[in-house]
């Protein structure tokens, strides 16, 4: 049983001015399988604390896992030691808006039982191989389902408790013709206490192998490119810092001063989204207790507004838009997106490909994560099938796609309807989503 | 500290687990101490500690693996995760008998005493230093952010085949994100060297002069940097962080765990040529200079060793952990690595490097007509199922005529695994290592890559001019 009472009073004996306790409950079951038999059963009960305190102007934080007294005092100490070495900054504080709220859960995970979540799992790999006989193996087919309780506690009022309950499930497929493989990747999610049928997760992942079996790499040329939802999805997740707040106020935001201004062609609407029904992140508030909301950032193309935790709302006068969040009790909260979307158009992804008369339908990329936020540039690996005369044609590979993210935006010139978020198996706050869209050109490096 | 975590309680918990009648029983008790700083403007902007423990008790029967985790070191709540675990395994389906190759002696010496948590003043000061010296390297380094992560780790593990051990582990990285202006234009860049140290150690290292000077240097050098190339190329990948590449294109599929599931682009290839004959790829635990895949043993209590996996060319080792150690009937590697108390341990490398040859580097760039000069790089990725692999190079240059010209932007190399290390066809003299984070299904572990000044025929270069 948590003690909040005794927690912040600790706190404030120890030195502390304001103080706020997080607190986090998670039991999470993940199985995986392999070769229609169990690899591995992995269960936590996780319980931990943040205790974050401010001393005058200063901000500290301490983190443990319960929960005998002594430590709790530990706890406070530190959180004020930790303040004392932080230099004072008159915008630092904590969520000011007191308020209370509760929203119960349901613990649905942890309804299912065992023996049903691994049964899930081997009809999802049943389900992959089943689809051709050149599915020759899996990798990584996994179900994972988590109950997560969250309670916030503030000396500014705010009390806030939620719970949140889901499953996620991922195949990969491998396919294997003519002594070449190739991979290809399934995920699914939704409410914990209702899992979905493993059937298409494990279809998607092996038709995802088989198209891209015989892959080639292909001349250099400069095309219309249409990125599949998974990978748009991850170029959209690269813009997260461009429309933070915090990032413009340190100059290294290329959006700055630019409210109004077009940033993007007239097809792309990027919204935020903390409250999304059906989106992977759940919460109805963010890390401090900020209520959640829903901000439109660009809105055909034309920039709306940022994103603010709640310190960068503070040092400009603005509304802290709830997207300051920690992705476990360890973390002090930091801005983060929360369903982040390109919102989607009105066109199916085959329509897209029909009306392209040449071009590169990219199905994965690498090296995403080590594109240059702050100017935009990436530089990434490809794979996926060119198109020609309006098709799908020949798998490719080995290939190179290079541009300017904040560039591309302008040349985004259609945009589908199929908007997808895809969750990995760690419990991140952020999830980038997209449906499929083109870019008129881009340079297309290979042989 | 706490009861459980002496010896003889560790040894009863393992021998009641055994009772439970599993081919195998382990308990991994950890107890992590943070320290992060971050500075920003020159101001320590955030301070943050904090202490955990935890324990995860591992069974398995056949080749079904149980795994339980609580975050405590209470012996009442172990011991409940031990019976729990145990009835977990009960319900899976009966599988054939495991035997685990031993780890080898078991070492019993007492738990270490736990010592003080990372200093917070001391990590900030090291910090300050970082910031001044890169803000004076030139005027036109207008943003700094250092951030600094220490960790310390004990850990105490018991298993039913023979384990007992314990083992304190120091790790501590700087984050230096530097901004250079020069007119309009603006480039980023960032520099992110790590030890298996202590910070006191960590900054004897790595000096403040030098993680200053070279994060400056990456970040104003982009400001002369023209758009790279594209298409097909000769690369000249330099020391230290150009390990990343072997890390990549070679190293990740030789992991236990993908051969043990026929998912490796180099699998069934033992005793085969998967590289040119000058190139020989060590993973080695105790490579001098406490580079962070610096382990004394594993985290399942193997020993940590020098293990070589390709020799002269030729495919002689893989990666292993004790379970997949067990599958490939392979010996253990000690590369049985976990991010945490709280998941499951799988091969992961230790500091890995390309054993040095005779070429002098200058020579090799002499030898190149055209290429890039690969000097840092970023990082990369790799699907071992294929074999296609990427790395960023985050300061490069253009080589022409056999002399290294204009500095080019981040660009992105493509290439095939095993095409690749069979276009290796020099290998300098000067071996370096370096620092890097290795993430793997969701599991981030610290390691060192390594090679000396290697020349690759030909990759695909990711740039934007034809």
């Amino acid at each position: 049983m948590v003690d909040w009472d005794r927690l912040l009073t600790l706190a404030g004996r120890a030195g502390a001015t304001q103080a706020e306790v997080y607190h986090e409950r998670t039991v999470q079951t993940q199985v995986r399988v392999f070769r229609g038999r169990i690899e591995s059963v992995r269960t936590i009960d996780s319980e931990g604390f943040g205790l974050r305190v401010l001393v005058g102007h200063r901000v500290g934080y301490a983190y443990g896992s319960p929960v005998h007294g002594a430590d709790l005092e530990a706890m406070a100490h530190s959180a004020v030691a930790a303040a004392r070495v932080a230099a004072p900054d008159p915008s630092f504080g904590l969520a000011e808006a007191g308020w209370h709220y509760r929203e119960p859960g349901d613990r649905g995970a942890a309804r299912i039982p065992l023996e049903r979540k691994v049964e899930l799992a081997l009809e999802a790999e049943r389900s992959t191989r089943a689809v051709s006989s050149r599915i020759v193996g899996t990798d990584d087919v996994e179900y994972l389902d988590f109950d997560r309780e969250i309670h916030i506690r503030n000396t500014h009022g705010v009390d806030v408790a939620a719970a949140h309950s889901q499953y996620r499930m991922f195949v990969t497929a491998v396919a294997e013709e003519r002594g070449e493989s190739q991979s290809g990747l399934g995920v699914a999610y939704g409410p914990g206490g209702s899992p979905g049928d493993p059937g298409p997760v494990g279809e998607e992942a092996a038709r995802r192998a088989l198209a891209l079996l015989g892959a080639r790499p292909r001349p250099t040329t400069e095309v219309p490119v249409v990125f599949d939802p998974l990978v748009g999805a991850g170029l959209i997740r690269l813009l997260n810092r461009t429309v933070s707040a915090e990032s413009v106020q340190r100059g290294r935001s290329r959006w700055a001063d630019r409210l109004s201004e077009r940033v993007a062609s007239p097809l792309v609407t990027l919204v935020d989204d903390g409250t999304l029904e059906g989106g992977p992140v759940r919460a109805p508030f963010d890390g401090e207790g900020t209520p959640a909301r829903r901000t439109v950032l660009v809105s055909d193309g034309l920039l709306q507004g940022f994103l603010y935790t709640a310190e960068a709302a503070r040092r400009v006068g603005a509304q802290p838009t709830g997207n300051s969040h920690r992705h476990n009790f360890r973390e002090a909260p930091e801005y983060a997106v929360t369903n982040f979307y390109l919102k989607p158009g009105a066109y199916s992804a085959d329509e897209i490909i029909s009306v392209t008369a040449e071009g590169l339908y990219v199905q994965e990329v690498q090296g995403l994560h080590m594109a240059n936020k702050v100017s935009g540039h990436f530089s990434l690996g490809v794979t996926g099938r060119w198109i020609r005369a309006g098709a799908l044609a020949e798998p490719v590979r080995n290939m190179t796609v290079a541009g300017n993210l904040l560039d591309l935006l302008f040349r985004v010139d259609m945009v589908g309807r199929d908007l997808r978020f895809f969750p990995d198996n760690t419990l991140s706050r952020s999830c980038a989503g997209g449906p499929t869209f083109r870019v008129s050109s881009l340079v297309v490096s290979g042989k | 500290m706490r009861s459980l975590v002496d010896p003889a309680g560790l040894q009863r918990v393992v021998d009641m687990a055994r009772g439970l009648k599993v081919d195998f029983a382990e308990v991994y008790a950890e107890y992590e101490q943070r320290a992060n700083v971050l500075l920003d403007n020159s101001q320590v902007e955030r301070a943050a500690g904090g202490a955990e423990g935890g324990v995860g008790v591992r069974m398995f029967r056949g080749s079904a693996v149980a795994y339980t985790i609580v975050n405590s070191l209470d012996p009442e709540r172990i011991m409940s995760a031990v019976r729990e675990t145990g009835s977990l395994l009960r319900r899976m389906p009966e599988e054939s008998t495991v035997v685990l190759p031993a780890a080898g002696p078991a070492d019993t010496a007492g738990p270490p005493a736990v010592p003080g948590a990372p200093s917070l003043g001391e990590l900030a000061a090291g910090l300050q230093e970082v910031d001044r010296v890169t803000r004076g390297v030139s005027p036109l380094v207008t943003q700094v952010t250092a951030e600094g992560q220490a960790r310390l780790r004990t850990i105490w593990i018991a298993s039913s085949d023979g384990v007992l051990t314990s083992d304190v582990q120091h790790y501590t990285r700087v984050i230096l994100n530097v901004v250079a202006t020069s007119g309009s234009r603006r480039e980023a860049n960032y520099y992110t060297p790590g030890r298996a140290a202590n910070i006191t150690r960590f900054f004897s290292l790595h000096q403040p002069e030098e993680i200053g000077r070279k994060g400056a240097h990456m970040a104003l050098t982009l400001l002369d940097a023209r758009p790279a190339p594209t298409g097909p190329m000769t690369v000249v990948v330099g020391n230290g962080r150009g390990g990343a590449l072997i890390h990549e294109a070679c190293v990740h599929p030789l992991e236990g765990d993908f051969v043990s599931r026929d998912n490796s682009v180099y699998r069934g290839l033992l005793g085969a040529a998967i590289a040119s004959p000058g190139v020989t790829v060590v993973d080695d635990a105790g490579a001098p200079g406490s580079y962070p895949g610096t382990i004394r043993v594993d985290d399942e209590g193997c020993g940590g060793r020098h293990n070589v996996l390709v020799e002269n060319g030729r495919l002689v080792s893989y990666l292993t952990d004790a379970v997949t150690a067990s599958r490939l009937r392979h010996r253990r590697t000690g590369n049985g690595r976990r991010q945490s108390y709280r998941h499951l341990p799988m091969p992961r490398m230790t500091n890995t490097y390309i054993a040095p040859g005779k070429w002098d580097p200058e020579e090799i760039v002499r030898n190149t007509e055209r290429g890039i000069l690969a000097t840092h790089v970023a990082g990369g990725e790799v699907n071992q199922v294929t074999g296609e692999f990427v790395f960023t190079v985050s300061e490069g240059y253009l080589i022409e005529n056999g002399r290294v010209t204009a500095p080019i932007q981040r660009t992105t190399l493509v290439g095939s695994g095993p095409e690749v290390l069979k276009q290796i066809d020099m290998v300098g003299n000067d071996l370096h290592l370096a620092s890097a984070s290795c993430v793997k299904n969701g599991q981030v572990v610290e390691v060192g890559v390594g090679q000396p000044t290697i020349r690759v025929r030909e990759m695909v270069v990711g740039g934007t001019v034809r």
